[in-house]
């Protein structure tokens, strides 16, 4: 005889109330016989499976009553109440628990704050999922370089060739500062000259005007703080006002100010793009990328397919009309809702950017959270021969392990609920300091309905994590066992507990080993010879070209006022000489290079005021006229150009002509500081390169000079010669500090979160410490009786600890190591992880230890025998 | 097994008294509303009659054919079965269990009778349906175009 399908049948069974269940199976199996005969099997089994499928059924299955015992609210209001008076009974531990676990909840909440800040970037435009920036790789000697930055005339291109991917195309400006005056007030604002469309891109929430009156030939658009800021309460529009003393404008709109948190923030001022346009129309070409080039695709064109599109754009314009071919120029589109978080390119492919931070920090969220969790579990199944005798009577009245498991949940879950009221109380008073040391203007989300159901899940998923294993272990003791006393865990019951002591001090150990190297990195970057001197330099910016023409009285009386050592005028700022030229020819020079050069121009007492080096050759001097066309290059470029003795070389440099090398200076580090030295070149302000412009004035005060005196007697000299600017000024060692911020960033990140992990590893530890020292009281009143030293207790109850600790510091290892290595690749001028750095992080983390757990071993030691065995 | 809505007991005290108070007037407040004394759907309607039909030998397979037969449509024993159920449930039928058979590898059956209370519902049912068909106006089943 023919049995049906057994899959379905055991389906069947497992799903089946129990009291139909051999009646249906009976009508279902004499069916089946019956079809077997009649149809065959194959059929027969499909009809079986078919009519069980169809047995699936409310009225069929089986009630869940069995599977969920507690929907009694009493029940579960007790459990609540007998959690409560645990808490109470046990205040230290409560503390502990509570305290560790609000803590790694703070953290990760000011972590979730910081990630949504960071991800919701530029999320605020309707349209974001259609804006895109072009992009354009380009290949300097084999090397990929990703420019953010487009030749005006491809908006033309864009717009007359490719309009089936584009609604919209806009060249701008990249952001800066623009001086804006109205009847002799004039304000500072950000912005950028732009065509019209970006209103419409950026859909511009309009107060006054509307979007389409940037059109004009002189329009501009103010945010709503930026007309309020010039005008007051007078009514700004058709108002003509001057943009930096250059052009005219007229003000025909008014926008809502954009979000904070977006990379159009702090565009206070639009402008047209008519105002500038024509005139660089004339004087650029495809070979000038000094413009930003934003798109908006059409609505069903996809990214991927655009950007593909568009890649030979520039390629193809630049074969007939420039010399740009040999850098290869591929456009591609780079989508708003990435702009924020992956705006770093290596060899033309995304590498990341700040999304690392984001990762790195929900990392550490998770960990320090983990952390506090690991300390919940530890604690509540140390302490489990206590309540072994509760469980042990609960079973034998009649409960189910479920109901036993949903008590202890519960308990976790109060846990973990006042753990979370602390948490936000901690979030609140520690905001303001989190912001400063984030950049960040973060609050909580009082209103947001999302934050409260996303940290009432947070709060139930950690409670049950923290309290699944105490659960199921709790639950797991068998009544008999424990009443009759004979209760004790054995040593396996101590090894899930070890196994999570070593994962914590894994986690710290591995913190403090980060931050150590990290610091490290700092440090040794800061500590690196730079090849100039940066003390006592003041840069002011030009703000008007007017000053370059009285550049020589100028600078006469800026000596005169006899504070000051020398004054030099430079194209870039000392600290970031990021201008770069290619171009150059010389003897010997390998054809297929495509070189780059920073170049920078210079005054003749450069050199003299910061300082440099020379290594070979001379200095620019005022008394030889052919110095006009002169370099001075520093030792990268020697090295770069290939030859064994530069001096008195010449190079050729595109429609520039030929520029002699009469001296090289020693390296200096004037871009990153953790990156090798560029090639440079200095020359001088000449005739010959008359479109070079400069940019900062550069003042080396006198060593014994006040600066606040002198900057007062410097500040009217410029006055007079730019009488429409107020003098800034910038202290290049201040300029310089700030290369670090973004790494002292991080440190303070990592410092932060180690001396937490630390804190809450050292709680749970603590914990566990005066646990089995308490257990182990009448021993150690034994063990004193018969003479036992205190030293000798100490060790006793500290061995166990100290062990773990060490197999921590050992399992640390390959992970902190490959982190850090990685880490560390990012930086051309780091430091070589060394075994220092891991016995400084293994001794500290030992003796943190050891300290924590001392405190109760010690305490335990001296206690009198005779308090701990009268106990009974 | 009564389903009791959740919600009620949220918050109170003493929570098992009122809970059912509230239960059974919500019921009653059901009732009045549906205002059916006997609930018979069309598909038990004809389960019903079927045993009835069968008499003493109505068990799951053989009403099955036999309503496959009669009514010439395809019973599935998912429907069948929860029919049943719900109608052991209301009280109209009641079962005992059979012989056991071979074909059924040692199961035993169970048959179904009519209950007194499941006599009145048919009865009850076929009236309403009588009355109604009564209450058609000639007119409305033979329609006659005049003129």
């Amino acid at each position: 005889m023919h049995k049906p399908p057994v899959i379905f049948m055991r389906f069947f069974r497992w799903f089946c109330r129990p009291e139909l269940r051999t009646y249906i199976e009976g009508d279902l199996i004499e069916l089946y016989n019956e079809r077997l005969y009649e149809k065959g099997k194959r059929s027969a089994d499909f009809c079986f499976a078919f009519d069980v499928f169809l047995l699936f059924r409310p009225s069929i299955i089986k009630s869940f009553r069995g599977l969920q015992p507690v929907n009694n609210p009493a029940m579960i209001k007790s459990y609540f109440t007998i959690g409560w008076r645990n808490l109470l009974r046990n205040k230290g531990y409560s503390i502990i628990n509570i305290g560790g676990l609000a803590i790694g909840m703070a953290i990760a909440i000011l972590i979730g704050l910081w990630v949504y800040d960071e991800v919701s970037y530029d999320k605020n435009f309707d349209n974001y999922t259609r804006i895109a920036q072009v992009l354009q790789n380009q290949t300097f000697d084999g090397q990929v370089e990703t420019w953010g930055s487009q030749a005006m005339q491809l908006g033309a291109e864009l717009r007359s060739n490719y309009s089936n991917y584009f609604d919209h195309v806009v060249i701008a400006t990249f952001p800066s500062g623009h001086k804006l005056t109205f009847n002799n007030k004039t304000v500072n604002m950000t912005g950028s000259f732009a065509e019209p469309a970006i209103a419409e891109m950026l859909t511009l929430d309009m107060v006054q005007g509307t979007r389409k009156s940037l059109n004009g030939i002189n329009g501009a658009l103010l945010s709503r703080s930026a007309a309020l800021a010039l005008f007051g309460n007078e009514d700004p529009i058709n108002k003509m006002i001057r943009i930096d003393h250059d052009f005219d404008a007229t003000v025909t709109g008014i926008y809502e100010d954009l979000a904070e948190n977006s990379s159009f923030a702090e565009y206070d001022v639009l402008l047209s793009w008519q105002i500038i346009g024509p005139d660089l129309e004339k004087r650029t070409g495809w070979g000038n990328s000094w413009f930003r080039c934003l798109v908006q695709l059409r609505e069903n064109v996809s990214l991927s397919v655009a950007s593909e599109g568009i890649k030979d754009a520039k390629l193809k314009r630049v074969l007939v009309e420039d010399d740009d071919v040999r850098f290869k120029p591929a456009l591609f589109l780079h989508p708003m809702n990435r702009w924020r978080l992956y705006s770093e390119f290596e060899n033309g492919v995304y590498a990341g950017g700040q999304i690392q931070y984001v990762r790195m920090m929900l990392l550490i969220g998770v960990f320090v959270l983990f952390l506090a969790c690991i300390n919940f579990m530890n604690l509540s199944t140390a302490r489990s021969e206590q309540r072994a005798k509760e469980v042990g009577i609960r079973k034998s009245i009649g409960s189910l392990r479920m109901q036993l498991i949903s008590q202890f949940f519960s308990e976790s879950l109060l846990v973990a609920l006042l753990a979370f009221i602390f948490s936000l109380m901690i979030v609140q008073s520690a905001l303001p300091w989190f912001n400063e040391v984030s950049g960040k203007n973060l609050s909580i989300l009082w209103q947001s309905l999302w934050f409260w159901l996303a940290c009432a899940g947070f709060a139930i998923v950690t409670g049950l994590i923290s309290g699944t294993y105490p659960a199921l272990f709790l639950s797991s003791f068998q009544p008999v066992k424990v009443l009759k006393g004979t209760f004790k865990a054995g040593r396996n019951a101590f090894l899930p507990r070890k196994i999570l002591v070593v994962v914590q001090f894994t986690v710290s150990v591995t913190l403090i080993v980060s931050t150590v190297i990290i610091l490290n990195q700092i440090k040794f970057a800061q500590s690196r010879p730079i090849g100039y001197s940066i003390n006592g330099i003041v840069s002011v910016p030009i703000r008007d070209a007017v000053v370059m023409k009285h550049y020589d009285v100028l600078r006469d009386e800026i000596l005169k006022t006899g504070m000051v050592e020398e004054v030099a005028a430079t194209e870039s700022a000392i600290t970031s000489t990021y201008t770069t030229n290619s171009g150059f020819d010389w003897y010997g020079k390998d054809p297929n290079r495509t070189e780059e050069f920073v170049t920078t121009g210079v005054t003749h007492e450069f050199g003299k005021t910061i300082g440099w080096k020379m290594k070979a050759g001379r200095d620019f001097s005022r008394d030889i006229g052919t110095d006009s066309s002169a370099f001075i290059i520093n030792e990268a470029a020697a090295k770069y150009l290939g030859m064994k003795d530069p001096l008195g070389e010449t190079m050729k440099w595109g429609t520039n002509g030929e520029w002699k090398i009469i001296g090289v200076v020693e390296n200096m580090i004037t871009q990153s500081p953790y990156n090798s030295v560029e090639p440079m070149i200095f020359f001088l302000e000449s005739n010959r390169i008359a479109w070079v412009q400069f940019n900062q004035v550069n003042i080396k005060l006198s060593p014994d000079a006040n600066a606040a005196e002198a900057l007062d007697k410097i500040a009217p000299i410029f006055k007079k010669y730019d009488p429409d600017n107020a003098v800034e000024y910038m202290f290049a060692d201040q300029e310089f500090g700030k290369k670090f911020d973004e790494e002292r960033r991080i440190g303070n990140l990592a410092m932060v979160s180690t001396v937490l992990a630390i804190f809450i590893s050292c709680l749970g530890l603590f914990g566990l410490a005066s646990f089995v020292a308490s257990q182990r009281t009448k021993e150690i009143g034994i063990r004193k009786i018969l003479g036992a030293s205190i030293p000798q207790l100490w060790q006793l109850l500290s061995k166990d600890f100290v062990i773990l600790v060490i197999i921590s510091c050992i399992v640390s290892v390959p992970f902190s190591f490959y982190f850090m290595s990685d880490w560390l690749t990012q930086y051309d001028y780091r430091i070589d992880i060394s075994w220092q750095i891991y016995a400084v992080a293994w001794l500290g983390s030992i003796v943190v230890t050891l300290l924590t757990i001392s405190f109760q071993s010690i305490r335990t030691a001296l206690r009198n025998p005779v308090g701990a065995l009268r106990s009974e | 097994m009564r389903k009791i809505p959740v919600a009620k007991y949220t918050s109170n005290k003493g929570f098992s008294d009122s809970g059912i108070i509230i239960n059974t007037a919500f019921r009653k407040l059901l009732c009045s509303v549906r205002m059916k004394k006997y609930q018979l759907g069309e598909f038990e309607e004809v389960v019903m009659l079927t045993v009835g039909i069968l008499y003493n030998d109505a068990y799951g397979v053989s009403i099955k054919k036999e309503i496959e037969q009669r009514l010439a449509r395809k019973v599935s024993v998912g429907a069948l079965q929860s029919a049943l159920k719900r109608l052991e449930d209301k009280g109209y039928l009641k079962s005992h269990e059979g012989e056991a058979t071979q074909e059924r590898a040692g199961r035993p059956r169970r048959y179904f009778v009519i209950t007194a209370l499941g006599k009145r519902a048919l009865e009850h049912t076929k009236t309403t349906r009588e009355n109604l068909w009564k209450a058609i106006p000639e007119i409305a089943l033979n329609p006659r175009f005049t003129g």
